[in-house]
């Protein structure tokens, strides 16, 4: 899911790094410097993660865990996946240093996106936190083909034939990683919700003030 | 305390199971010279073969000389009679692309200065003397080593791929350790 260097064109690439620039200075600022330790291990497992295979029936597929990061961090899931991504360029030569700011958009801001959107059906009821958690992994992965199969487009390939093959080929990938987002949810409700970026109490959410008030 | 349990052993087994060819990260691209075509390998990251991939071919100026596609094998030849420079580019597909410098190899001609290594010398007056002899054992020889050195460029080809290594991974992990220290020393100093 990387792309790699000399696929996309120089517009793009300008355009993307901004924009990748602009998401990164907002996580930072969003970044809970009591939270540095777990946006390390975040980071770490980004990086490991795609290393992780998971066989299926004809093929198999790496996890992303961009989901399970969104939770965690929200905004600040655009730094963590950007080093995880430059570490990875650097070690594995997985994608490329010019294509970072395009490889960090496709998979840091479906994080975003899915947290601005399900954060607040976590907590209410068990049936609603577990769907929310599902769709957190699900969707984070289902966004991330997409902005992929969007760069590609813009590169010069088709959009529906390059999308649909990308979303087919990681469906198998979606579900897992809804079933994963969806077991550590429940395990950190259970143990220790003040983890969990949203969970805090609802007043602060709407005066504005993310720092108020953390559970 | 059950679901802290059975969520451990789920993400053990995950990291456990057998690993197999995987979803590419990267593509590979291998070309070489064989007798009277140029023979490419393509693969991604996991050794499975690019099937039907997009081989583009330029010269080192960046015209554009030919294109075509791999075959489920992930090969792709097209004929050249005498190895020149040229860039051959494979892109596969979800963003993938890799090239492939393919340099002047073997000289197939004997009337070069410079005889081939692996070839008895032939010093310039001896080819002068019986040029159409020499030319042909020349050819004959040729044609034979590339036979012969076929299996050693796939095996080329197979070892070119790079996996992650356990090194490269505990390389990132710690410049991660790293920042999260630096970090937090600052954010410490700032209190």
């Amino acid at each position: 899911m990387h792309i790699a260097e000399g696929v996309l064109g120089n517009e793009i690439l300008i355009g993307s790094t901004l924009v990748a620039g602009i998401a990164t200075a907002i996580g930072l600022k969003k970044m809970d410097y009591d939270r540095i330790p777990q946006a390390g291990v975040l980071s770490a497992s980004f990086f490991v993660a795609s290393l992780i295979h998971v066989p299926l029936a004809f093929t198999s597929a790496h996890l992303i865990l961009n989901g399970v990061i969104g939770a965690l961090m929200g905004w600040a899931a655009v730094p963590v996946i950007l080093v995880a991504l430059l570490l990875q360029v650097v070690f594995f030569q997985f994608g490329g240093l010019t294509t970072l700011g395009a490889n960090t958009i496709v998979m840091a801001l479906p994080a975003v996106l899915c947290f601005l959107m399900l954060r607040h059906f976590i907590g209410k009821s068990p049936l609603q936190t577990n769907l929310a958690a599902f769709l957190f992994g699900f969707l984070s992965v289902a966004l991330s083909a997409v902005f992929l199969a969007t760069f590609l487009y813009l590169s010069g390939e088709g959009f529906w034939g390059v999308s649909t093959a990308i979303l087919l080929s990681h469906l198998p990938v979606m579900i897992i990683e809804g079933v994963i987002t969806t077991f550590c949810f429940r395990f950190l409700l259970k143990v220790h919700p003040a983890m969990l970026q949203f969970y805090r109490p609802m007043e602060s959410v709407h005066s504005g003030n993310p720092n108020a008030n953390r559970a | 305390m059950k679901n802290s349990i059975k969520t451990t052993i789920f993400l053990l087994l995950l990291i456990v199971l057998p690993t197999s060819p995987v979803w590419a990260h990267k593509a590979y691209l291998f070309a070489w010279f064989d007798g009277d075509k140029v023979q490419t390998k393509s693969k991604l990251s996991g050794g499975k073969p690019v099937n039907r991939g997009q081989i583009i071919v330029y010269t080192t100026d960046g015209v554009q000389i030919l294109e075509g596609r791999t075959d489920a094998k992930g090969e792709f030849s097209f004929p050249l009679k005498q190895p020149k420079p040229l860039k051959i580019v494979l892109v596969a597909g979800e963003g993938h692309r890799a090239e492939w410098l393919f340099q002047d190899e073997m000289p197939a001609e004997a009337e070069t200065e410079t005889p081939a290594p692996d070839q008895p010398v032939l010093s310039p007056q001896k080819v002068v003397e019986s040029p159409s002899v020499d030319c042909k054992k020349q050819a004959l020889t040729n044609a034979d080593l590339d036979k012969k050195l076929e299996p050693i460029h796939r095996t080329l080809a197979e070892l070119t791929e790079d996996k992650p290594t356990i090194q490269d991974i505990l390389g990132g992990i710690g410049y991660i350790i790293g920042l999260v220290g630096l970090a937090a020393y600052f954010q410490s100093r700032k209190r």
